[in-house]
């Protein structure tokens, strides 16, 4: 289970120290679930400040139907996916080739070994988008495949599919790399 | 490897990400959102205080240079266009990642813009899927054209239970999203092909959802020669339902169960051409079959609750597949 219950009977009155309430407590969370779909940190932190700003905007919106996590969790979510379908985000893609692709993966990767020593972290980034978020949500995150299902709109059986083959995958490229 | 290896391989990473993201400073991202907000805040209050009467002076001054500019730049504008179209051929318009949930290849797909021979300037997209080969290299494994289409459209996977591998929704729209082309991508043995080949769908909508496409088109109520009011277009939903065949000869389906409405229709779809049987009590009512006989259609006509067995050709094996119609009066329900 996610190591922070919500407590939704806390009543914070001005919309201000609310959002700084809420900044305090999910900043970090926020900023690793965009880092987890897009792999670079300066659209991570963009997306974060973006959700923050929404957040604040409709505060009076939130109906207290969902926790604050899952309500905040959607939006990034949503701001991510948002930012990938877009113009800029293909733009930025197109414009190189697959093998230019492969040379930046693997720079990207070379960096995170030198720099963070996170050889299997970078390899789990390395997956798909379908299999990158949810096992970085369960093993990172904590999050049970129940919560993970409310978030990504699909189905419980299927995050255990996605898990499954996500740690399949991903033993296949740690052995490629032995 | 094992999977234990791989669990602790996992806590490893965990770790890892632990140490990454403490290295981020967060109190300072904080700072920024409320800075930009307070500078939101002073922009809004800024506008109050030019009042009414200056906006709206400004805004139509602004739309009156607007539509001098637009108009004299079109002409130059689209000559520029029209030199380019030549200059963008070779690269792609998008690039994106493909999964059939072969852990050993890597795909991708692209888009490019095309022309045809006769050089008449309309957006077409030839759609191209790239396998990586055995030495990293990458073989065209697929294309396709998508004609009078230029805006290509994400991609959707449609999963099977279990580790079998999945198909693959490619698709794309025209500018103003008046129809749309698609292809429901998979693997026949070693082959990639194509087992749904949709093209101009008029006003479509689709959404994948438990590995099954659920396609809404715009159809017109009356067929006439000229269709003169698009108010008398109807919505025609149909639910894609694929299968295919194990090693072990059983027949998967991305679902057991499904939930429509009366009216609705079911399409099913596989890796090889197989009869389907339908038991009880006449819900559900067969269709025509595609050209190729690949895509069995079935039209719902009552509710209740009906079973489909999509049955192998010897007849041995069967795949039990349960629909419940529901009835109009059930829409609110849901």
């Amino acid at each position: 289970m996610y190591d922070f219950a919500e407590n939704q009977t806390e009543v914070v009155s001005d919309n201000k120290d609310e959002l700084n309430y809420l900044m305090k407590r999910f900043s970090k969370k926020v900023y690793k679930l965009a880092y987890y779909y897009l792999r670079d940190k300066h659209q991570a932190e963009d997306i974060c400040q973006e959700v923050f700003i929404r957040v604040y905007n409709n505060l009076d919106k939130f109906r207290q139907e969902s926790n604050y996590y899952t309500w905040i969790y959607k939006i990034t979510i949503n701001l991510c996916k948002d930012y990938l379908k877009s113009a800029s985000f293909r733009k930025l893609f197109a414009a190189g080739t697959i093998s230019d692709l492969n040379i930046s993966c693997r720079e990207t990767n070379k960096m995170f070994e030198e720099v963070e020593g996170g050889e299997v972290f970078s390899k789990i980034m390395e997956l798909p988008t379908k299999y990158r978020i949810p096992l970085s949500l369960h093993y990172f995150d904590g999050f049970t495949t129940a919560e993970i299902a409310s978030f990504l709109k699909i189905s419980e059986s299927n995050v255990r599919v996605r898990l499954h083959r996500g740690r399949e995958k991903l033993k296949a490229l740690l052995s490629r790399g032995d | 490897m094992n999977n234990d290896n791989v669990e602790k391989k996992l806590l490893e990473a965990s770790k890892q990400a632990d140490k990454f993201f403490s290295s981020f400073d967060y109190n300072k991202l904080n700072n920024t959102v409320l800075l930009k907000l307070k500078h939101e805040n002073n922009k809004e209050n800024r506008i109050k205080m030019l009042g009414g009467f200056t906006v709206k002076v400004s805004v139509i001054a602004v739309c009156f240079i607007l539509i001098l500019v637009i108009s004299s730049s079109l002409g130059i504008k689209k000559t520029i266009q029209n030199n380019n179209d030549f200059a963008l051929l070779g690269k792609p318009v998008s690039q994106q990642m493909i999964d059939f949930g072969n852990t050993k290849l890597n795909q991708w797909l692209n888009y490019f813009k095309i022309d045809k021979p006769d050089k008449k300037m309309e957006s077409n997209l030839l759609a191209v899927v790239w396998e990586s080969g055995t030495k990293g290299d990458y073989d065209m494994v697929y294309s396709s054209v998508f004609e009078n289409s230029n805006k290509p459209c994400p991609v959707y996977n449609l999963d099977f239970p279990g580790n079998y591998p999945s198909m693959v929704l490619i698709s794309s729209q025209n500018d103003r999203s008046q129809y749309m082309h698609y292809r429901i991508l998979g693997y026949k043995g070693n082959k990639l092909s194509a087992y749904v080949e949709k093209d101009y769908v008029t006003g479509c909508k689709i959404e994948v959802i438990d590995g099954v496409l659920k396609e809404t088109r715009l159809i017109p109520s009356s067929y006439s020669e000229e269709i003169k009011d698009t108010d008398q277009m109807n919505n025609v939903v149909t639910y894609y339902i694929p299968y295919q065949h194990s090693e072990s000869g059983n027949i998967i389906s991305s679902v057991n169960f499904l939930r429509i409405f009366k009216g609705d229709k079911i399409a099913l779809f596989g890796d090889y051409d197989v009869p389907i049987d339908i038991a009880g009590n006449n819900l559900l009512i067969q269709e025509d079959t595609n050209e190729e006989n690949s895509i069995k259609y079935l039209h719902a006509e009552k509710s209740g609750y009906q079973n489909i067995y999509i049955k192998s050709k010897d007849g041995k094996v069967i795949k039990k597949v349960s629909i419940e119609v529901l009835s109009n009066d059930d829409i609110n329900e849901y």
